[in-house]
């Protein structure tokens, strides 16, 4: 083991963590957004926009994220500068940092697979609670907010805790888009001198604590929101 | 800028991409065949009563789902090497398959652990005690009654984790390995990065075909296996 | 040999709860003994002692000069002691990927070694007996909660056990179901094998029980038969009991 080169290296690894969890949190905050809108649109059943929504999803969750990185890195240039045109600006589309194509790629993932969370986590919600919420007086769009998604959530949060560690994952991949994350500065400072396993070892240990702190969190928040289960299973 | 694409060129793309498809299914299949052994005998251990094997399995399982595949196969590759070289063990020379199938079968396994354990716990407790109310040993109530009916819980997991290892074999070619993916970026290389995109789309189409039919494969497989007997709905 | 069960000095804890404090009984063959008590009472754990779904802490089961003693025995004694006994459950837990035919084979042909055709021929003749001919080939989730019970108590059966266990059977059934299995359960008494039945039915167990067992606190508080226990408790824990369940109407049941 090369401590030297450890002591040097890791600093500027986790100098990286800022770029990283950037991605991460733009890319869920964005996309599970979309995510809940895709369900809802799905759940509505909206002529073609319901079938679009499905083959959307279909394909962003095909589609190997390393490939969508690539499509969003080759295809956002020209569809930013052609709509640029349109509205009659010449953007300048090279000065566009990569960052921003990981994270319309990563969006557009986690926004399928988000979208099937929340669908299954509204499907979960007994019928009976949209009878109640109807038999009060509440609309449609009340009885999901106020009483359908507030369950639909402690259902869910298990599995957008997966989503979100899946996400700190998949930003490694950014690497092939030039964006200096973790992974990315990690390869790059071992190449000179080939402390591959010094340098991997650190990305290592960065990437489960990164798993690891969220995880926690993710869980906490899902025992908050299955309070209101937790008394009922007290009963039983 | 030139932002001309030819998009008709796509399907003969495919075309040229899928001569490499052997090399991507057989990744596919000898790191899921790994990635079952050595899952099952995580999950055994995470299920077990020796305390000491239960940590164990735990702290594997939660260790593959942290760190990211890329990183996992990092290791192996650049890493791994260094290390047994300084054991005076040579393996830079070994096939550069041995170590993507190496990452993806360490880093399904943890998955299927975890599907394991949970349609193992998902079976009713009942079910064991009535076959050891009719005289069954531990290996013949796990083998009649509780595997077939927790394989069937498993169908979808399964299902879902068979797709996902095959979407990470297109992390092949950061070793070198010509899988599908390996194929695209040699054509493009070859045209000089011309039809990047093309390429990359058509190979997006190849996985999305292939996942569609895997996800439509799995739910059939659900369907046959669980014929009259679901699972009781409380 | 005596008795056909001997119970001698269970004891049982779960964690703190001291379930089973020292609980002793000697069943004949051909008894048909009904345990009674009150929830919590110890009754369910004692049953399930038997067979070792729950393993005693103390004391020994012999059934059949099968004995098995609480702190020191082997896999295969616990073996051989469910070999001798056959269980009836509350939630009938068939097992949920087999047909009812499949279901009463299992025992038959995976433990007990038989032929796959001979025992398809004995299974489907016990099967008829308890009203199931049409049933066969459908599975658990396909059948009521009575057929699902009666399957239940033919796959018991035809092993022809030395003592067949019932926990609480008809707990789990909707009322218009519950004589359905009773008919069954009594048939299978007055086949003249040894039982023992966990219930709360007090008419099933006056008709049908030799002796009747009253458990409460983890102890027999008393045993006798049926129509001394039910009809003149001495103990005013019995006499409690009794009222509550049966409202005050069990005299005129009677």
């Amino acid at each position: 083991m090369d401590f030297a080169f450890m002591a040097e290296a890791f600093p500027q690894i986790v100098g990286a963590i800022p770029i990283t969890l950037l991605m991460v949190f733009v890319s869920a905050a964005i996309g599970w957004v979309l995510g809940l809108l895709f369900a809802l649109v799905r759940r509505a059943d909206v002529q073609f926009f319901s079938q679009a929504v499905a083959v959307f999803i279909s394909f962003m969750r095909s589609v190997p994220s390393v490939i969508l990185l690539y499509i969003s890195y080759y295809v956002m240039p020209a569809v930013i500068y052609f709509y640029g045109q349109n509205i009659g600006i010449e953007i300048n589309v090279s000065g566009i940092p990569a960052v921003v194509y990981a994270i319309a790629a990563l969006t557009l993932n986690q926004a399928a697979y988000a979208s099937e969370v929340f669908r299954s986590a509204i499907a979960a919600v007994d019928e009976g609670q949209f009878e109640a919420s109807y038999s009060i007086g509440m609309n449609k769009t009340q009885a999901l907010q106020k009483v359908i998604l507030p369950q639909a959530m402690a259902t869910a949060m298990p599995n957008l805790g997966g989503l979100f560690i899946m996400l700190i994952k998949d930003t490694s991949l950014a690497y092939y888009v030039g964006v200096y994350e973790i992974t990315a500065t990690a390869n790059l400072l071992s190449m000179p001198t080939l402390n591959f396993i010094e340098a991997y070892i650190m990305t290592t240990v960065i990437y489960e604590v990164l798993s690891f702190v969220f995880n926690q969190m993710f869980r906490a928040e899902e025992n908050h929101l299955k309070r209101f289960r937790a008394v009922l299973a007290a009963q039983v | 800028m030139n932002y001309s694409y030819d998009f008709a060129s796509i399907p003969d793309y495919m075309i040229k991409i899928m001569t490499a498809f052997p090399v991507t299914l057989e990744i596919l299949l000898i790191s899921l065949l790994i990635s079952l052994l050595l899952g099952a005998a995580v999950a055994a251990g995470s299920l077990g009563r020796k305390p000491v094997i239960v940590a164990i399995s735990r702290g594997y399982i939660s260790f593959m789902r942290g760190i990211p595949t890329l990183v996992l196969i990092f290791l192996l590759y650049l890493g791994l090497p260094q290390i047994l070289q300084g054991c005076g063990v040579n393996i830079s020379s070994w096939n550069k398959m041995f170590f993507i199938i190496a990452t993806l079968g360490l880093n399904t396994s943890a998955n299927m652990a975890e599907m394991m354990r949970a349609a193992y716990l998902a079976v009713d407790k009942g079910q064991l005690e009535a076959a050891y109310s009719v005289g069954m040993k531990g290996t013949t109530a796990f083998r009649r009654i509780i595997y077939p009916q927790a394989f069937g819980i498993a169908i979808p997991m399964l299902g879902n984790n068979i797709i996902n290892l095959f979407k990470e074999t297109s992390l092949a070619f950061t070793v070198g390995v010509i899988d599908i993916l390996g194929k695209a970026r040699a054509i493009t290389s070859a045209s000089y990065g011309a039809n990047k995109l093309e390429t990359y789309i058509a190979t997006g189409i190849i996985f999305w075909i292939v996942c569609v039919a895997l996800e439509q494969g799995s739910k059939y497989l659900e369907g046959v296996y669980t014929k009259g007997r679901k699972q009781a709905a409380s | 040999m005596e008795y056909m069960v001997q119970i001698d000095h269970i004891h049982k804890s779960f964690g703190d709860n001291h379930v089973l404090q020292g609980v002793s009984m000697n069943i004949k063959k051909g008894e048909v003994v009904v345990i009674l008590g009150p929830s919590g009472s110890g009754k369910t754990t004692l049953l399930r002692t038997i067979n070792f779904l729950d393993a005693a802490d103390e004391g020994s089961i012999t059934v059949n000069e099968a004995r098995v003693d609480a702190q020191k025995h082997s896999k295969a004694q616990v073996l051989e002691l469910r070999k001798k006994t056959a269980m009836v459950f509350q939630n009938y837990n068939l097992f949920a990927n087999m047909t009812i035919l499949q279901n009463v084979m299992e025992g038959l042909v995976t433990v007990r070694k038989f032929k796959k055709s001979d025992a398809e021929k004995m299974s489907m003749e016990i099967l008829d007996k308890v009203g199931l001919s049409e049933k066969y080939h459908c599975y658990p989730s396909q059948l009521s909660g009575g057929q699902q019970q009666r399957a239940g108590i033919a796959r018991a059966l035809i092993l022809d056990p030395d003592v067949i266990l019932f926990d609480e059977p008809t707990s789990a059934l909707d009322p218009e179901l519950v004589g359905e299995v009773l008919n069954t359960i009594k048939a299978v008494a007055q086949t003249g094998i040894t039982m023992i039945v966990v219930t709360h039915e007090i008419a099933f167990a006056k008709e049908v029980a030799s002796r009747v067992v009253f458990m409460e606190g983890g102890v027999v508080v008393e045993e006798g038969k049926p129509g001394e226990i039910l009809v003149n408790p001495k103990e005013p824990r019995t006499q409690q009991f009794l009222s509550r369940i049966t409202g005050g109407i069990n005299q005129k049941s009677a």
